[in-house]
């Protein structure tokens, strides 16, 4: 709609808007209008996004640690009130329980009532949203209360529930930077470019990651790993800044609050610097790491399946489907069973929360050693300081007590992945790797009392390096990344056990990935989710491929000169949502493409009477103002599947049409490159 | 702007939030941490609340132009429209009657009881500008229907054309019906037009705005709705031509489709309810003045769901 302007009642000189006129005290408005232009062409020099990435990095912080907080309120709260509770079992066991499965019940329940788009991690959809689909609805600020609210109660489970919150922070991270952009937009005054947008989305996936774990450089890389298949430098740049902006602030604010004296890191550890690894032990870090593959492979397969079957088991899927508070409310009445510490968990270190967890298993002694000849009590309450007494047993030891974790965990955690609550899984997995590095290590600090190299210096196992290397390999063989390595050196603060780690993750994910989809992948698959797959295989033959081995041929164009009928008939009886317009039925020279909707609109538009006799054919719905997009990008049947695929990557296109010398042959969308990179990778048998 | 709607409450968010930080922070060892926070939070959230009160609008009927200021509109087309929009838009404005206050510059909000309101159809001959004689400055700016009466009051006789848009009054919107013509007539009593953000219908005398239903985030004016919604089946169905052949069944997709669609339409009673609200407002003009409000007539043909035209005032120009 045209802006109305118009002028005062016997003034003259340049009509101004209406507004201007008619808001109350417009010169005060005026004033104020001037100010703001001034601040903004002074403050906006240097390139408006600065500010924004700065905003939204401090922004994220700010809510993360005010998550954090309430989360260790709670948390408190509830271990205050089973310390108060008395001796009695049941009230103890009521306790214990009724707290998470009133909070994840709550969580679900509200989360779900208010945006059915909140439950789960949120990575698989921004992945998908960052390739250049448009999910309706999934970054919208609504949401984001919901989210907040279902996560914070989601972590105040601790680790009876064991789940995270990378996924759902992401999520929040990126709906805070769609409404940034929009905000943006409104603030410079120019329209709103899809491009411009998605760059702000992508480095807010990598400030939300960064912030979940205040490390800047993992979290961007990690951030980088999952979520795209491309990634221009500058916007590498631009979510460092905002990154670090986050970490800083994050940690600044833990200063703030008298937790910490200076910035540190989260999970600090005490390895000793000079010798922390022999040369020997390389190898036992690569069978850590080979170990953790064939585990994650297991734990990828396992979690997708009972995925499945929740979601196609008529029992569950009704549950699911009427009364998801419910199906989580009993999901979580199992685990909490389970977790009671005075009942099985103690054989769990039931009673350690996830931070104590990873505490606990960075630890730089040897349990096996230090519990060979004497045997620590089990306290009353948890000891800060020798928090690795939870994991001991006088008759299981501490190996069986690992052992038993490993494997009740493993499946508790595949249960607690299918609740319909926000959640993240990525600090799961990776305490769950480094109870399998704990674990190896302690077995080798055992075997070997005095360190590999007999002779010379002695230098005893440290367990806690095999840890560290076993939760890098583990969450990055099930997210198919390596910058978990970096990770865990973020989190921990040294950077000692440098080239074993990094060699553990490495021979991880190449067991991972050759086998399995990662976690993220294996979501979308199950969700269904639009993606456009790699291309694994490399060979030679792969490169011979070209667009016209599969491209898809049968395109119904529209002719300039096609009279109406044959346009609605062609209308109706397909139903593409767009059609390649083509210069005449002869030529077939593709000019353009037409949108069905607009199609359709305008054939039903009533049109003006004609002269009789001529028959009304498509030109002249587009001369009647039918919109037409010209062709941007087009395909040649002889490019090859490698550079179309590229090309789809790297400008986030859903689909193209081929041309061969002008003429339209054929369209190209990812249904088509996923059949032919399936068909490269599986070669079909030759019949 | 439905957007600058959020973009407030945003900020008064953001200012509590704040403050509620600062709360957490609280040490008393280390006042000037949670000094500096409740210092941003409460800024942010004086901010805020003046910003949204700034927000009221005179509750003016203003229709456009006469033949003369045809001109002077279509000289300035809104930068902000693309491809082809304005050409649709054109062909479809019907005439309207032009209200001139002069009231409504330069003072602060125009206080309309003494003009007489008299909704007219719109087979009526256009009347010519109207000038009321209004002597009183009122310098504050906020208070809507707070002033008193000028004293010089000239009573006249205001003409109104209610415009009705077609699309209001229909809880169904088919996305494909056409729209050729203007609204020819309003049948009876008109319900206001909707200016699809918070211009609070029937809303208070006070001078805080009452939030209008939260269909305001989302583009959904009804004259703007078709296209709106046309563009968002076009986005849907860039997903579901990825999508639809490769996998086996169909609910997931339609899972997308429906929660997309179904809260879409969810809106269209909900905002139906409160154009019904208003009409009231509407069939009693002498006693409820304050209530009337006409925005810009919004021509059927009205695409652009976030560009905000007209009322709003754009605080950071």
């Amino acid at each position: 709609m045209e802006e109305l302007i118009g002028l005062r009642e016997g003034s003259s000189g340049k009509p101004v808007t209406l507004q201007e006129l008619w808001g109350p005290c417009p010169h005060l408005r005026r004033t104020i209008r001037g100010g703001l232009e001034w601040l903004k062409q002074k403050l906006f020099r240097v390139g408006e996004d600065w500010y924004f990435l700065m905003t939204l990095g401090v922004l994220m912080a700010l809510i993360s640690f005010a998550m954090s907080f309430a989360v260790g309120r709670v948390v408190r709260a509830h271990n205050w009130l089973y310390r108060e509770i008395g001796d009695s079992h049941l009230l103890r066991y009521l306790s214990w329980m009724v707290y998470p499965v009133a909070l994840v019940s709550f969580s679900s329940g509200f989360s779900q009532s208010i945006t059915p788009f909140s439950g789960g991690s949120g990575i698989p959809e921004l992945k998908t949203i960052l390739s250049g689909v448009v999910l309706e609805d999934y970054l919208d600020i609504k949401n984001f209360g919901a989210k907040v609210v279902g996560l914070t109660c989601t972590l105040a489970t601790g680790s009876t529930i064991f789940l995270g919150k990378v996924g759902p922070f992401v999520h929040l991270t990126v709906m805070i930077a769609a409404y940034l952009g929009r905000v943006r937009t409104k603030a410079i005054g120019e329209t709103e470019n899809k491009i411009k947008q998605n760059e702000m989305l992508v480095a807010a996936a990598a400030v939300g990651v960064a912030t979940v774990f205040a490390a800047p450089f993992s979290g961007v890389l990690f951030s980088i790993e999952v979520m795209s298949s491309h990634f221009s430098v500058w916007d590498y740049w631009r979510g460092f800044f905002a990154a670090t902006c986050g970490a800083f602030m994050f940690r600044l604010l833990a200063v703030f609050n008298s937790e910490q004296e200076t910035i540190t890191s989260l999970y600090k550890t005490n390895f000793r610097a000079d010798v922390p690894f022999d040369l020997p032990e390389i190898f036992f870090f690569v069978a850590v790491g080979a170990i953790c593959g064939i585990l994650s492979c297991a734990y990828l397969f396992c979690q997708r399946t009972f995925l499945t079957f929740v979601k196609t088991n008529p029992l569950t899927s009704k549950l699911l489907a009427t009364s998801k508070p419910l199906y989580s409310a009993l999901a979580a009445l199992v685990l909490a069973s389970i977790t009671y510490p005075p009942g099985v968990g103690r054989f769990m270190a039931s009673r350690l929360s996830m931070k104590q967890h990873l505490d606990s298993l960075f630890d730089n002694n040897s349990w096996a050693l230090m519990t060979r000849n004497s045997s620590p009590p089990w306290p009353k309450e948890l000891d800060p300081q020798n928090l690795w007494f939870e994991w001991y047993h006088p008759q299981f030891t501490i190996f069986g007590t690992l052992a038993f974790f490993l494997v009740m965990k493993f499946w508790m955690l595949i249960l607690a992945t299918t609740i319909p609550m926000p959640a993240g899984y990525f600090m799961p997995i990776f305490i769950f790797g480094a109870a399998i590095g704990r674990l190896i290590g302690e077995a080798l600090s055992l075997a070997f009392p005095e360190g590999i190299v007999a002779g010379g210096v002695v230098n005893p196992i440290m367990p806690g390096g095999y840890a560290v290397a076993g939760a890098a390999a583990f969450s990055g063989a099930v997210t198919h990344t390596i910058s978990t390595a970096l990770l865990a050196f973020e989190l921990t603060g040294q950077i000692v056990h440098a080239l074993p780690v990094l060699m553990a993750v490495l021979m991880a994910n190449a067991i991972a990935q050759s086998c399995q989809p990662s976690f993220y992948d294996g979501t979308i698959i199950v969700k269904k989710l639009p993606y456009l797959p790699w291309i694994r295989c490399r060979k030679i033959s792969s490169h011979r491929v070209i667009v016209e081995h599969f491209m898809n041929r049968a395109i119904t164009t529209l002719a300039k000169d096609t009279p109406l009928e044959e346009v609605v008939k062609v209308v109706t009886s397909t139903d593409s949502a767009e059609y390649p317009l083509v210069e005449s039925t002869e030529s077939q020279i593709l000019v353009g493409t037409m949108q069905r909707a607009h199609l359709v609109q305008a054939l039903q538009v009533e049109p003006p009477s004609w002269a009789p006799g001529h028959q009304q054919c498509l030109q002249d719905i587009l001369a009647g103002g039918c919109p037409m997009e010209p062709v941007t990008l087009q395909l040649s049947p002889e490019t090859s599947l490698h550079q179309a695929h590229n090309l789809f990557e790297l400008l986030n296109i859903q689909s193209l049409f081929v041309t061969s010398r002008g003429r339209a042959v054929g369209s190209v969308s990812w249904v088509e490159l996923k059949k032919a990179i399936s068909n490269v990778t599986n070669p079909p048998a030759p019949k | 702007m439905t957007d600058e709607k959020t973009f407030r409450i945003g900020f008064i968010v953001l200012g509590l939030f704040l403050l509620a930080l600062g709360t957490f922070l609280m040490s008393h060892d280390r006042p000037q941490v949670y000094g500096t926070f409740y210092a941003m939070g409460s800024v942010m959230v004086i901010g805020g609340v003046i910003w949204s009160m700034c927000q009221c609008y005179p509750k003016i009927a203003f229709v456009p132009a006469d033949s003369d200021f045809q001109g002077i509109l279509s000289s300035k087309p809104l930068g902000l429209l693309e491809n082809g929009l304005t050409a649709e838009m054109k062909s479809l404005q019907p005439p309207y009657v032009r209200l001139w206050e002069e009231a409504a510059y330069d003072q602060s909000l125009p206080d309309f009881s003494h003009i007489r309101m008299k909704v007219l159809g719109c087979s009526e001959d256009p009347r010519p500008l109207l000038v009321p004689e209004r002597a009183q400055q009122q310098p504050e700016a906020c208070e809507r229907g707070a002033g008193g009466l000028p004293d010089a009051q000239a009573w006249m006789e205001a003409a109104v054309v209610v415009h009705r848009g077609s699309e209001e009054d229909e809880g169904e919107r088919n996305p494909t019906q056409s729209r050729p013509g203007p609204p020819a007539c309003p049948q009876g009593p008109a319900p206001l037009a909707s200016f699809q953000d918070d211009l609070d219908l029937g809303s208070s005398e006070s001078g805080s705005p009452n939030p209008s239903p939260p269909e305001g985030e989302e583009p959904g004016p009804q004259p703007r709705e078709p296209w709106a919604c046309r563009y968002r089946l076009d986005r849907f169905h860039d997903f579901a031509l990825i999508d639809a052949p490769t996998s086996e069944d169909a609910p997931p997709e339609g899972q997308w489709q429906d929660t997309a669609l179904p809260s879409y339409w969810q809106r269209s009673p909900r905002t139906k309810e409160d154009e019904a609200a208003s009409d009231t407002g509407v069939e009693e003009p002498e006693q409820e003045e304050e209530d009337l409000y006409y925005g810009l007539p919004d021509s059927p043909g009205d695409p652009l769901p976030d560009k905000e035209l007209g009322f709003e005032p754009d605080a950071q120009g």
